[in-house]
């Protein structure tokens, strides 16, 4: 993976593309090295020589009108509703209202604190971007907050309560009768349902699609097609200058560079966010769509490397001896596993049957309700027969999403 | 499709350049892979294998001193055991930097289990109570390892030690459960031991041919491993006791979370853990001058502020070792009566830990693989 990091260091300087009517030929000019893909011999250009269309990849994502500030709401938003939710992880017990959250995610009654977005009165509401399975299960997950968040007690199997990490007594876990750390689910909720499936399920297949306007430029926007792939790429979470800059990251930004040692998505990503708004300003259309299709593919492949992830912070709880803080990272790889669900692109890697046989893993009673005290069994079992369920769970999500034992190491 | 397996080729092409001229620029380092590597052959040889075997004779020492204590305690035997117990916890700063390399990693019982710290002593009283216990299933991971015996071997519980293990009512059963925890810490240290010495497992052998810069290669496994070892150190050691963990955060002060709370050889046991972690930068083992990873850092030529990035990791390591003999034992009485001396230790570690998971690696071209695992 490091050989690829260089790579990318280079890779990041101009890329020039040339485009030609009835035919592309990609140039990609690096100090000295052109290299030619899918160039065709063209029989009919053969009298009517075309003039060579040429444009410029930036490095950075700095195009002319873009604008996704929504996106930058939509996730301010976000961020307050789960800050709201982990007050509940308090000594003693904060109460967290279902209908505060809910009202949160419908934008309504005012209950964001406004700096400087004006999120109440922005009409924007994340209900408006969410999928509708996500909706319903963050529905529920809100709900149960607002129950568990009652408990004045410590957390114990079949009871909720707030419990701290053994290993960092400062972090404080509320936790469901089932050790469901209901925050980090409805983080992942959100990513998976809101953000991961607007950019998969409805910029990238929607938004782009044919017949959406190329042609006429609003200012501060630019066409339809380029503001749809801007606030496709606002709800990535990264900064413009992204990998190089991997401050200040979210939401799946964050994960793309926690897993990034694993397959390379940070460059994978955003090249293709570049070179696709290059090519949209360009009326490039073919590469636009190869660019669409990397960017579906790679989103399904993230949340399948997170949950990859989160089986190794597992372990590293597991092996701290810090069950509570384990429960957390469950309830974060859970998350990615429902979220797999949201994604219904017909290019999606993983079958729903191999989702179910994923769930299974966690808890093969109850796998649409696990019970996380099962899988720990922290009286029962030892620190390897709690790894070797977790590795059971990075083996079957390499099988499926093809990654080896050296990728799945480094995630 | 065809564009982006362009694009990757691309990609491939040159990063087997960049690989060529990286390469050129040292070809007396056998980073590049194949063969053996003189500096992990110096490493595994004079610094792995004698600290593990240091380990090994005091863990086997002290077991042997509390199978003796148990038959008839008194106090001669239990001062004994105490003086024991230190050497043996002493022994343990400096092989905890390879928990994360070949048998320690692999070790099940999780081998970095045996210093779990603060103990979580309600659970070590009812244990012995019950007197029905597997101290290895993860509800006992903060009731076993050294943090257990520190508490069982230096905690009066209000009369006096050796009380507890003569005239209270459960004396027999902590006495059995002293022997618990001191014959798997001797079993697990023996077994890692004994998979890295060329008459066991010989994996010493394995470290010093599993050349290259991978994350799978020895020089990968090492520095990652080297590095949680460090931020144990700067989090768990200091940290979180000074209430400074996470960092950004101002807490109340925690002197129970000190490592050998009971025994309060705490600063004793950081400084020599800093020491370890030294000499494997260092190569400089009692007396002999050995490669360490510092020869890799010279032989690239990193830089650091417009200097020699080994100049200035070996002047903040100089200064972290400095500043640690200035904070008096215990530590835990010694945050709460004069926190500065710690702080200052604390903060110099931080800096210590940029260089050694930032600048090193990246100079080395390895990669940080172990998760912060902050919850996001």
């Amino acid at each position: 993976m490091y050989i690829l990091e260089i790579s990318f260091a280079v890779h990041k300087r101009t890329q020039t593309i040339k485009s030609m009517k009835k035919h592309y030929c990609i140039f990609i000019t690096l100090s000295t090295i052109i290299f030619f893909g899918s160039c065709k011999k063209d029989k009919n250009t053969t009298t009517t020589p075309v003039t060579p269309v040429t444009y410029t990849v930036p490095t950075t994502y700095n195009f002319t009108n873009v604008n996704y500030n929504n996106q930058k709401m939509l996730l301010a938003m976000a961020d307050q509703i789960v800050a709201k939710v982990n007050l509940a992880n308090t000594i003693p017990n904060t109460v967290v209202v279902a209908q505060t959250l809910k009202d949160m995610f419908n934008n309504v009654n005012n209950h964001f604190n406004d700096s400087a977005y004006n999120l109440n009165t922005s009409g924007l509401k994340l209900a408006d971007y969410c999928s509708a399975t996500a909706q319903a299960d963050l529905m529920n997950y809100f709900d149960s907050i607002g129950v568990y968040s009652q408990s004045t007690t410590s957390a114990s199997e079949g009871v909720a309560g707030v419990s701290a990490s053994s290993a960092s007594p400062t972090k404080k876990y509320l936790l469901s009768p089932s050790g469901i750390f209901y925050s980090q689910l409805i983080k992942k909720t959100i990513m998976g349902g809101i953000c991961a499936y607007e950019i998969a399920n409805v910029y990238m297949a929607d938004s782009i699609g044919a017949g959406i306007d190329n042609n006429t430029v609003v200012a501060g926007s630019g066409t339809a097609l380029e503001h749809y792939w801007d606030e496709a790429f606002g709800f990535f979470g990264v900064p413009i200058d992204f990998p190089t800059n991997v401050s200040g990251l979210k939401y799946f930004g964050s994960y793309s560079n926690q897993v990034n040692a694993g397959f390379s998505s940070n460059s994978i990503l955003m090249n293709a966010f570049l070179i696709g708004r290059a090519a949209i300003s360009n009326k490039d259309l073919t590469t636009e769509q190869t660019q669409a299709a990397i960017i579906v593919t790679t989103f399904d492949q993230l949340d399948a490397a997170a949950i990859v992830q989160e089986m190794k912070e597992t372990d590293e709880n597991i092996e701290a001896g810090d069950a509570v803080a384990a429960y957390g990272t469950l309830s974060e790889a859970l998350g990615f596993v429902r979220s797999l669900k949201y994604n219904t692109s017909a290019t999606r890697i993983i079958t729903s049957a191999q989702i179910a046989q994923l769930e299974a893993l966690f808890d093969s009673t109850n796998p649409d309700v696990p019970n996380l005290y099962n899988f720990v069994n922290a009286g029962g079992s030892t620190a390897s027969e709690i790894e070797a369920k977790t590795d059971a769970i990075r083996q079957l999500i390499g099988h499926i999403y093809n990654f080896n034992s050296t990728q799945l190491a480094a995630m | 499709m065809k564009k982006r397996i362009g694009i990757l080729f691309f990609a491939g092409v040159f990063a087997t350049l960049a690989v060529v001229a990286f390469s050129c620029k040292k070809t007396k380092s056998t980073m590049a892979g194949g063969g053996t590597d003189s500096v992990l052959i110096n490493i595994g040889n004079n610094i792995i294998l004698p600290a593990y075997e240091q380990l090994t004779s005091t863990t086997v020492a002290l077991d042997a001193a509390i199978t003796d204590f148990n038959t008839a305690p008194d106090a001669t035997k239990l001062a004994n055991v105490q003086t024991l117990f230190k050497s043996a916890y002493v022994a343990w700063q400096s092989a905890s930097e390879y928990n994360g390399v070949g048998p320690a990693m692999s070790n099940q019982p999780a081998f970095s289990g045996l210093n779990l710290f603060p103990v979580t002593t309600t659970i070590i009283d009812s244990n012995i109570i019950v007197g029905n216990y597997n101290i290895n299933v993860l509800a006992n991971a903060t009731a076993k390892g050294f943090p257990a015996l520190d508490y069982l071997l230096f905690s009066d519980g209000g009369s006096s030690v050796l009380a507890n293990y003569t005239t209270d009512i459960h004396a027999a059963n902590r006495k059995q459960y002293l022997a618990a925890v001191s014959a798997d810490i001797k079993a697990e240290v023996s077994a890692v031991c004994n998979a890295w010495q060329p008459t066991g497992g010989n994996y010493v052998n394995i470290f010093a041919t599993n050349t290259g810069n991978s994350i799978s290669g020895s020089l990968g496994l090492l520095i990652n491993s080297l590095d949680q070892d460090l931020e144990v150190l700067k989090n768990d050691k200091l940290g979180i006791p000074l209430g400074k963990q996470p960092p950004g955060t101002t807490l109340p002060i925690l002197p129970k979370e000190v490592e050998g709370y009971y025994s309060g050889i705490s600063v004793q046991l950081a400084l020599v853990q800093l020491k370890a972690i030294q000499s494997i930068y260092t190569g400089v083992i009692t007396g002999s001058n050995g490669m360490g990873l510092d020869h890799y850092v010279v032989a690239v030529n990193a830089q650091y502020n417009n200097g020699p990035l080994s100049d200035t990791i070996k002047t903040r390591f100089a200064q972290a070792v400095i500043d640690m003999q200035a904070i008096p034992d215990p530590l835990s009485a010694t945050i709460q009566s004069n926190p500065l001396p710690a702080d200052n230790e604390y903060t110099e570690i931080q800096r210590l830990v940029v260089l050694m998971k930032t600048d090193m690696p990246s100079s080395l071209g390895i990669l940080i693989t172990y998760g912060d695992n902050d919850g996001d």
